[in-house]
């Protein structure tokens, strides 16, 4: 309230912050959407090392293999290879699945307990509860700027090589209301086709 | 959730409680003022993570618990198919730990009963003899943050 009486109700629009929830292995991860900028299916993905996407080049990392995890015994139908890209660095990393796209207060968002004392403090940059998990926010910093494990060798000839068609999927940013909790990844975005007018066609 | 053993005056100022419960079958026992709560154990979700023993959380509520993997450490499996929740008082907050289903116990014991650990530098206080048996006294409140001794909890079954 102010001095003269008037309720100041502003709401800043930095005070939540969209992800992208992932499966990755057995921990749900979050993605700030913000760095988000495509996601495709592992059928237009195959087994290419580097995706060259609107003349920009994202780098393929396993993310199960960033985080120390075993790989997956093949590539899932739910796989999904996510873009990543703040701009100046860009990368794609591979990860089980898209669970959605969901809005979050920054007081929802809880720092990673101090009794994890390792390399997931750099990993994590907190965590928030989703439906009824818990899904560990991503840091951005070391999602694009962190050294990259190599694959293990033989991983990548395990994957179905497949050459991809024009199909992707793009976040849809003008669509999404940025005070609504979406927990379906449909609501907010939507497959593109072959059509001309989308970007990701063109690639 | 607890039991109070007959046979000793909880009225003495000088004793304590102690906490024994069981991990995989291997009894041991805790400080009671560091044991905030025992529940039965929920879901958990993993953690990827580098610390010893420490790749998982729980949800308690609104509020998210690290779980400390004490039967890995033990390098046993907790047993029966309804293990309980220990919520230890850690120094670093609140700290779970999937123990047994057996209910643990309450025992009020002379502070005597307990015989010191030699190193200070361990997350073990201390070994309490109960019915013949050495069971070692863990620190909760430390747990996971010191050298660990492992041989000793190793050696130490029913």
């Amino acid at each position: 309230m102010s001095l003269r009486g008037r309720r100041v109700a502003v709401r800043s629009a930095a005070q939540s912050t969209r992800h992208l929830v992932v499966v990755c292995g057995s921990a749900v991860l979050a993605f700030p959407a913000d760095l988000v900028h495509g996601i495709l299916t592992a059928f237009d993905v195959g087994s290419q090392t580097a995706l060259t996407v609107l003349n920009e080049t994202y780098p393929v990392a396993e993310l199960r293999v960033q985080l120390g995890l075993p790989l997956a015994a093949g590539s899932s139908p739910e796989a999904r290879t996510v873009l990543c890209s703040s701009g100046v660095c860009r990368r794609a990393f591979r990860v089980d699945q898209v669970l959605g796209l969901t809005e979050v207060e920054h007081m929802q968002v809880l720092p990673l307990p101090s009794h994890f004392r390792g390399a997931e403090r750099e990993w994590f940059a907190g965590l928030f509860l989703y439906l009824d998990v818990v899904a560990l926010i991503v840091n951005p910093d070391w999602l694009l700027n962190g050294r990259l494990s190599p694959l293990p060798s033989g991983a990548i000839a395990d994957r179905q090589v497949t050459n991809a068609r024009e199909k992707a999927i793009v976040m849809d940013t003008e669509k999404s209301h940025p005070a609504v909790l979406v927990s379906s990844l449909s609501a907010d975005l939507k497959e593109a086709n072959d059509a001309e007018d989308t970007p990701w066609a063109q690639v | 959730m607890q039991r109070i053993r007959p046979g000793l005056k909880s009225s003495s100022q000088r004793a304590r409680g102690i906490i024994v419960f069981a991990v995989g079958g291997k009894r041991l026992a805790a400080c009671a003022e560091e044991v905030e709560s025992v529940m039965p154990w929920p879901d958990f979700m993993p953690v990827p993570s580098r610390t010893p023993y420490v790749n998982a959380v729980i949800r308690r509520d609104r509020a998210v618990l690290p779980v400390f993997d004490l039967a890995a450490r033990l390098q046993v499996e907790a047993l029966g198919n309804a293990s309980l929740c220990l919520v230890a008082k850690h120094k670093d907050g609140p700290l779970a730990i999937r123990i047994d289903q057996d209910v643990p116990a309450l025992h009020m014991v002379e502070p005597t009963a307990i015989r010191p650990h030699r190193d200070a530098d361990s997350d073990i206080l201390g070994a309490y003899v109960y019915e013949a048996e050495a069971i070692p006294v863990l620190s909760l409140a430390k747990l996971g943050t010191t050298r660990g001794e492992i041989s000793l909890l190793a050696k130490s079954g029913r």
